[in-house]
């Protein structure tokens, strides 16, 4: 189970609140007894009643929720904007309610979505490599001449009565040779598709892997916190999920950053030094002098019992490409980009080096601090961008670095323009399946764009 | 003596096949394996039909028909392209850079025949 259903969370809030059915279904404008129905789990209720309750109660919708369900009415969503189905468009009001009343067929929708999205990423790939992949190109090129070959000289044995012995076994010796160098091409697809088989699982990229070896070892590496690279050949050895030699690479890569980050900000020193630091990754790259981003990905990787705030990250190139994503409950992370623009991770890409800050509000009232910060590669021998965006809860822990009086603006964000309800956003790429009701959070939009420090 | 026809194909056994398919219909056939040494025996000698592979070592068979185009000797030579490609972008390009007509491989032998004899009756 999710969790308490929705219904019950209002039963509960209204009977704290020592509020009536009756005068909560009068201001929400409903009936009692149909209120009562909602309470007991009998009805579903979903959006506009929903946001209209919750507002009766005092409280955001993502209170009525779990971050849990949030995450799955989010993937839900995405599905149904996959599928592109009009008469599913009509039903997402009720994507919460869906979640509420049957989670474990909403947790399976979600799950089928997403190995969806994984075997079409697979199907792109291979397409990709049949089109792109040398060796593919020319070995189905060197068949093809072969058989042409083998099929011509057949053709004239088959139809020479009177042709020389000499000329007969040229013709036969021919056939041969073709045949072995076909055997030899057929070989050499089997070997290049076997290890290409043996190496990956199934629907996964190599930054899949690294994703799912991050996930199983929750973004934290004890063995490395001492900063010693030794323990990394372990560590590789063992990885879950890593199979191809790209994703090795990667993760290697990846590790090696690890253990220099915790050269650079020691583990016990560092939690303490940000504990004294409400968690300001800006304080912290200054007072150990050491880039922002590696106070970034220090913060994210923090050990999973850490004390709050918890931490996510994205990490994307010069394209938007993303390297590297720690999502967190609430606030989901695209696999392949395509977020939404006004996030400041896209911000800081016309800013480089210099770090920003901002409040986001998603569309069920939640609100996460982000810091973005984009910067050059030093060691790229031409420019490379890369570019992060921190973010955590609001309310979870320290206030990471906001004062009174200079609070970080508040920008309404979404988590993709096409599941994403924010009415007349300028950012907007493509209409929404949701339509564009508004959400929670409009009501306490900021127009402020974006500030530096 | 038949007409000439030069078959420009790097592949030896698919080279000795066609010569004897031609050679028996009293064609006379020479051969080149690359488009540089094949372009400076035309400039010698204009066969009356260019067998041309598209996948050559070195420039491809479209540079070289391109090059046969661009030569008022050989602006109207007939040119069978062969290739092992048979997507329609390499269709297309053969077309629009004047080849006489288009074959994919494998290819059965009768049908080789009758494009020939059609190309240069």
């Amino acid at each position: 189970m999710a969790g308490q259903l929705v219904g019950a969370r209002l039963r509960a809030r209204r009977q704290a609140l020592g509020l009536k059915q009756a005068e909560v279904a009068r201001q929400a404008g409903i009936s009692a007894s149909y209120l009562n129905l909602i309470e007991h789990n009998r009805r579903g209720i979903g959006g506009k009643l929903l946001i209209d309750i919750a507002g009766v109660l005092g409280l955001a919708v993502s209170d009525l929720l779990e971050s849990t369900d949030s995450d799955l009415i989010r993937a839900i969503q995405a599905a149904a904007a996959a599928a592109s189905d009009p008469e599913l468009a009509a039903e997402l009001e009720q994507s919460d309610a869906f979640v509420g009343r049957y989670p474990g067929w909403a947790r399976l929708i979600a799950r089928l979505a997403a190995e969806r999205t994984q075997l079409e990423a697979l199907v792109d790939s291979l397409s990709d490599r049949l089109a792109h992949d040398p060796f593919l190109s020319e070995s189905l090129h060197e068949i093809l001449s072969s058989v042409t070959a083998i099929h011509a000289t057949a053709d004239i044995l088959t139809g020479a009565d009177m042709m020389e012995g000499l000329q007969q076994r040229r013709f036969q010796a021919n056939i041969f040779d073709e045949s072995a160098r076909l055997s030899d091409l057929a070989r050499g697809l089997v070997s290049h598709f076997d290890r290409q088989a043996e190496a990956r699982p199934p629907g996964t990229t190599p930054l899949d892997e690294v994703e799912a070896f991050l996930v199983a070892s929750d973004y934290h590496f004890p063995a490395l916190e001492g900063g010693d690279d030794s323990a990394l050949e372990a560590l590789m050895e063992s990885a879950p999920g890593i199979g191809s030699e790209s994703a090795r690479q990667l993760a290697a890569a990846l590790l090696h950053r690890y253990a220099a980050d915790c050269r650079a900000l020691p583990g016990a020193e560092f939690e303490a030094a940000a504990a004294a630091a409400d968690y300001d990754p800006r304080a912290l790259a200054r007072s150990f002098g050491v880039p922002l981003p590696t106070v970034f990905r220090r913060l994210a990787f923090r050990p999973p019992e850490a004390p709050a705030p918890a931490f996510g990250l994205i990490t994307c190139d010069g394209t938007g490409a993303v390297l590297l994503r720690k999502p967190l409950p609430g606030f989901a992370l695209p696999r392949y980009g395509s977020a939404c623009p006004l996030w400041p991770l896209y911000q800081a890409m016309s800013r480089p080096h210099a770090p920003l800050r901002a409040l986001l509000r998603t569309p069920d009232g939640q609100l996460f601090r982000a810091h973005a910060f984009s910067a050059y590669l030093e060691d790229a021998p031409v420019p490379v961008l890369h570019t992060h965006m921190l973010f955590s809860a609001r309310g979870q822990g320290p206030a990471g670095g906001e004062t009174p009086g200079a609070e970080a603006p508040e920008i309404a964000v979404g988590p993709s323009c096409r599941i994403c309800p924010r009415p007349r956003c300028p950012a907007r790429r493509e209409p929404s399946i949701l339509g564009e009701e508004g959400a929670p959070g409009d009501r306490a939009l900021a127009k402020a764009p974006v500030t530096g420090p | 003596m038949g007409k000439h026809v030069l078959l420009i194909e790097d592949e030896p056994n698919i080279v000795e096949a066609i010569t004897f398919i031609l050679q028996q219909d009293g064609w006379r056939v020479t051969a080149q394996s690359d488009g540089a040494r094949a372009l400076a025996a035309i400039a010698e000698t204009v066969p009356d039909l260019v067998i041309l592979d598209v996948m050559l070592p070195g420039r491809s068979g479209f540079e070289i028909l391109q090059d046969l185009r661009s030569d008022a000797a050989t602006r109207d030579l007939p040119v069978l392209m062969l290739t092992a490609k048979g997507q329609a972008r390499d269709r297309e390009a053969a077309e629009r850079l004047g080849a006489s007509l288009y074959m994919t491989k494998p290819f059965s032998n009768s049908e080789m025949l009758e494009a020939v004899r059609g190309l240069a009756p």
